[in-house]
Order: C-alpha cells, then structure tokens, then sequence
C-alpha cells in the first residue's frame, strides 16, 4: 500500500487539533472544566464542532508571520516619510485617540477572555479556535499601540491611553461592555463576544471606518485595521460556528441563546453609537454615513444571518427595530454630547462646516435638517459670538450603557427616552426599554457598575470641580488636550505645516 | 428571495487576481470598489476555486492564503482543500 505523503486539510486538522487531546484517567472532566455547566448549556457532543477554516497551530504562525512583516514594513514607511502631515485635517487624528483610548484596551481585554474560555472548553476544537484568537487580539493590541505611537509625538490626548481608559468618563461605556462579557460564563462570552459582537457588530467599526482612515490619508490605521480584520474573519466564523454548534447540541439551549443575543445585541448597539459619531463627524473625507454603514452592514446582513437561523428558532433581536430607527439620529445624538462635554474628553471636537452640514443634511433627509441642524447652527452662532457652548453640568448615566441619558425615544426623538428600576429600595435608571430590560434580568450584577458621575460626586475621582478630575485624575491636560478644536493648539500647529491649505482650516469662527 | 452572502477583500495587486477568479467562476457576483477594499455580493452563494487562481496568477496557491487578504464576510463557511464557499441555507 502506498503511503500517502501529505495529509489533506481536514486529515491534518483532526490530527493536529483532536489527536492531541486525551481522556483525563486521575481528574474528572467536572473538575477540570469546572465552568463549563452553570450557565444551564447542554453539550452532549464536542466532537460535532466544526471548524470550517481548519487552521492549524503551524499554519496559524506562517500566516500571522507574514501579517506581521507587512504591517511593519508599512508603519515603518509611514513614519519615515512624515505621513501624518498628509492626513485630510487634523481633526481626523481626534477619532484616533477614540480609538487608541477606547478600542485598543477592548482589543487586550479580548485577549484576557479568549485565554480564559480558551482554557475552560473540554471540546479540543473549541480551546484552539479560542487559544489562537486570544493570540489575535493580542497582536491587536500591540499593532494598534505601535501605530498609534508615532501620532503621539505629533499630537495630543494620546500620552496614557490604558489610565485614560480605566478612569475616564466616556471611556467606561466600552470598559464596561467588555467587564460585563468577561465576567458571565464562558457560553455567554462568546455569544456576547463572537457571535453578537464579532458577527454581527464589528464590521462597522473596523471596516467602513477603516475604508475611511485610507480615504483620510492615514495609512497606518488602515494597515492595522485591515489585518486585524484579517484574522477577524476568522473570529466570525467561529461565532457563527459557535451559536450553530451551541443550537444543535440541545432545544433547552434555545432560549438561552436567544436571551443572550438579545442582551449583547442591545449592548453592542448601544457601544456604536461611538463609531456612528466617528464616521459622521470625526472623518474630514467621508466615505458612508453611519445610516448607510448600518443599512449594509446591520440590516442586510444582519438579516440574511437571522433568516438563516430561524431554523434552529433563533428570532432577530429583541428591539432591533428601534435600533433601525435610530440610525439616522443615534450620530448626532452622541455628537451632541461630546461637542457640550469637550471640556472633560482626550479629544477635540468642533461644529461641522457648512460643507459638512450639507453633507448630513444630504445623507439624513429626515431628520436632520428637521432636528439637528438648527441645533447645531445655533451652537455656532454661539462659537461665532465668542460664547462656545460648554455644558457645566454633569450628566445623568445609564446604569447599564453607561451613555448620558440623551438618546430620544424611537417615536420621538425630541423627546428624552428615560426607564428606571427599582431594586431593594433604590432606583436605578436607564437610557433606554432594552438597558432596562438588561438590569431588570440580573439587577445584582449591575448595581455594582462604577458610573464615572456618580463616582466623582462621591469624591472618589479626586477633586471637587470638573477641571481638578480632567486633570489630575484624568490625567488630561486642560487647554491642550481637550475643548474646542479651532484655534487649538493642533490647530495652529496642522496650519503651520500647511501654510498654503485653504482646506486644512475648517475654520468658520474664532474659538 | 435568497440572502446576499459578501466578502470584502483588500485592495491589493494579489488580492485582485482573487478577485477575477472570483468573477470568472461567479457570473452572478457583483463587485464594489471603496476605498482600499472591494466588495463582492452574491445571491445564495459564492465559490472561490483554488485552480481558477492559480491559472491566472500563474503560480502555486494555497487556499488558506485567503486569510491574507479578506476583511470581513458574511455567511456560512465551507473551506476544502481546493475551494472556499460561502453560502446561506434560507
């Protein structure tokens, strides 16, 4: 018999992922793998999970290797020919500190999940698929710091992104997210990571707004945002597989799977609200608005994803329509509040120009001239006068979001949607039915949430007014990193460098 | 009406051979370019064979190089050993 020189794809997967687990003959399976029952999931078979790309570990490092080598060559090209200075504007690099402060950090917080869920799977498939994402998002992070690292030296609000992320109001609307999902069970990790997430989520964040930082001149960031999505495509598939896999093991799984896709969508949603504002405001040269980036990447696809679990009797999201809704307000919404709150943020932010405003009048026919537009024409008018508006006040959070309550309700938007709860004789409130909904399932879990207002009002942030937090416990340095953009001090600075660019100046007023 | 399944590819000199192939053996694909990347759509299903690269590349090609070169894609995944699907059930 001939003896077959190379093992096929699936031969060589099931040798080298499976055959090198075994039957534990001294310790239980229940003792090893002690988190693998308490959330009430079924498995009665792992060897049913599939893995369609079937990576294996030497594989896994060629490839990643040569990823690697690429985003390298490539930071090394941008900074040496000075690319920063051929960015669209300046204002670009604000989304950059959003992104470095609060979406690099959720990147090493993947990393902690996946090394955990990684380790708690008795299924040999599913610790490897888990190990190499956690080593995924281990590479993300790091690439997303050395990119970034150059634009430090050129810019500011940069300086101490991971104390930032930690202590920073605004910033605990995407800590929080992650603590929540790494603090459930590992099922409900990855539903809440790679299925509603990853699958679902993700996409509008790293892929129209990464298309957009190409489209702004930032090479780095598209470099590093690509390949990450790289081994993303990967991570979706496995929290397809994964909610697949979780579906046919057991009908008792069903409703659980399906409480957690409610759950993580609405909180998924809710985080983007972040990206909206960065794709409709923060990028000079637009690629898509968030309501188009939505329709594609939410809606169709979204759809055509639930259409095809509705076999298993998995439903759409419990208030996606809401959400549908909200596309073409939740950007303006968010805008609002960080253009009023510009005093206490690592970033600058500034009335879009005339331009600009046509533009989301043009992409939001229904609602933006009707409602946005003169807001924002009324803060500028205020800018104009010498009287930039900044809000003094600090603003009510969600108990579970942990977003502002500004958020209209989805049959008014002018009106302010509020829900609140109460738990052994203390109230709680919300932004919104689907954060309520959250908190009214497992109150004694979110009373613990750390709200960043609350917390400075208890004197826990250090000093008594907003600018003694901002700057000692913040660690962001009023009047260089934060407030207005025009006549800042990157502002003046971009100017300096393109002394002949009428474009750089979005000027329409003095500061 | 059957589901769109997707697959967005970064706009590289490689990349773009996949792309081709794509076409070739795809008819009903529909291709978008954005910036820095394409989009590919088709109805129900769309295949990627390893030999329609290879001829039009002219050199040897693994099917896991895929990997390199996708940003993001939407449906259920089939990887063989000579070919790459996507596809939706409904």
């Amino acid at each position: 018999m001939a003896v077959k020189k190379r093992l096929n794809a699936k031969e060589k997967y099931r040798c080298m992922t499976r055959d090198l687990d075994w039957e534990p003959s001294y310790q239980t399976h229940e003792d090893i793998y002690p988190h693998e029952r308490f959330e009430g999931i079924k498995i009665t078979d792992w060897d049913k999970w599939e893995d369609p790309f079937r990576l294996t570990m030497d594989t896994y490092w060629k490839y990643q290797a040569e990823k690697e080598k690429k985003l390298y060559a490539i930071f090394d090209a941008f900074s040496q020919n000075n690319g920063h200075t051929t960015l669209s504007d300046a204002r670009y690099v604000n989304a950059l500190k959003l992104f470095l402060s609060g979406v690099t950090p959720l990147e090493y917080q993947a990393y902690q999940g996946f090394a955990r869920v990684g380790r708690q799977f008795s299924g040999a498939g599913a610790r490897i698929a888990c190990q190499m994402q956690a080593i995924d998002e281990l590479r993300h992070v790091q690439t997303q710091i050395h990119a970034m690292s150059h634009y430090n030296k050129h810019f500011n609000g940069l300086h101490d992104f991971a104390h930032m992320h930690d202590r920073v109001w605004f910033l605990s609307v995407p800590k929080s997210f992650f603590e929540d999902a790494r603090t459930a069970g590992p099922f409900e990790f990855l539903t809440a990571i790679s299925f509603s997430f990853e699958y679902v989520l993700t996409n509008l964040l790293f892929v129209p707004f990464m298309s957009g930082a190409a489209f702004n001149g930032d090479m780095a960031t598209v470099t590093f945002g690509f390949s990450a999505q790289s081994d993303e495509a990967r991570h979706m598939t496995l929290g397809l597989e994964v909610i697949k896999f979780l579906l046919e093991q057991h009908e008792d799984n069903v409703p659980i799977i399906q409480r957690w896709i409610d759950k993580w969508f609405w909180r998924g949603y809710r985080l983007l609200t972040l990206v909206g504002m960065m794709m409709d405001y923060m990028l000079p040269n637009k690629v898509m608005s968030w309501s188009e980036a939505w329709g594609v990447y939410f809606e169709e696809a979204g759809g055509a994803l639930f259409k095809d679990l509705e076999r298993y009797g998995i439903r759409p999201p419990k208030h996606v329509e809401e959400a549908n809704i909200a596309k073409d307000h939740v950007s303006h919404q968010a805008w609002s509040i960080f253009y009023q709150y510009s005093q206490a943020t690592n970033f600058h932010t500034w009335m879009p120009t005339d331009e600009e405003l046509d533009w989301l009048s043009e992409k939001y026919p229904d609602t933006f001239d009707k409602i946005y537009r003169p807001r924002f024409e009324h803060w500028r008018a205020l800018q104009e006068k010498g009287e930039r508006f900044y809000n003094p006040t600090l603003p009510m959070l969600c108990q579970i979001c942990q977003i502002p309550l500004s958020f209209g309700e989805p049959d008014d938007q002018t009106t302010l949607s509020h829900r609140s709860a109460e738990h052994e004789g203390e109230r709680y409130h919300f932004c919104s039915q689907g954060c309520c909904d959250i908190f009214e399932y497992e109150p004694t879990k979110y009373i613990q949430a750390w709200l960043p207002v609350h917390q400075i009002l208890q004197g826990n942030c250090g000093g008594a007014d907003v600018e003694s937090v901002v700057r000692d416990y913040y660690n962001i340095n009023p009047g260089q990193d934060n407030f207005e953009y025009l006549g800042s001090t990157e502002h003046r600075r971009w100017q300096d460098w393109h002394p002949n660019d009428r474009n750089s100046t979005p000027a329409t007023s003095k500061p | 009406m059957t589901s769109l399944v997707y697959m967005n590819l970064q706009d590289t000199d490689y990349a773009r051979s996949i792309v081709d192939a794509i076409v070739q053996d795809n008819p009903h694909a529909e291709i978008q370019h954005q910036p820095s990347m394409i989009r590919i759509e088709a109805q129900g299903r769309l295949d990627i064979r390893r030999e329609t690269v290879e001829e039009l590349t002219g050199s040897v090609w693994d099917i896991q190089e895929m990997l390199m070169y996708v940003i993001t894609l939407g449906g259920n995944v089939v990887e063989e050993d000579d070919s790459f699907s996507l596809y939706w059930n409904s």
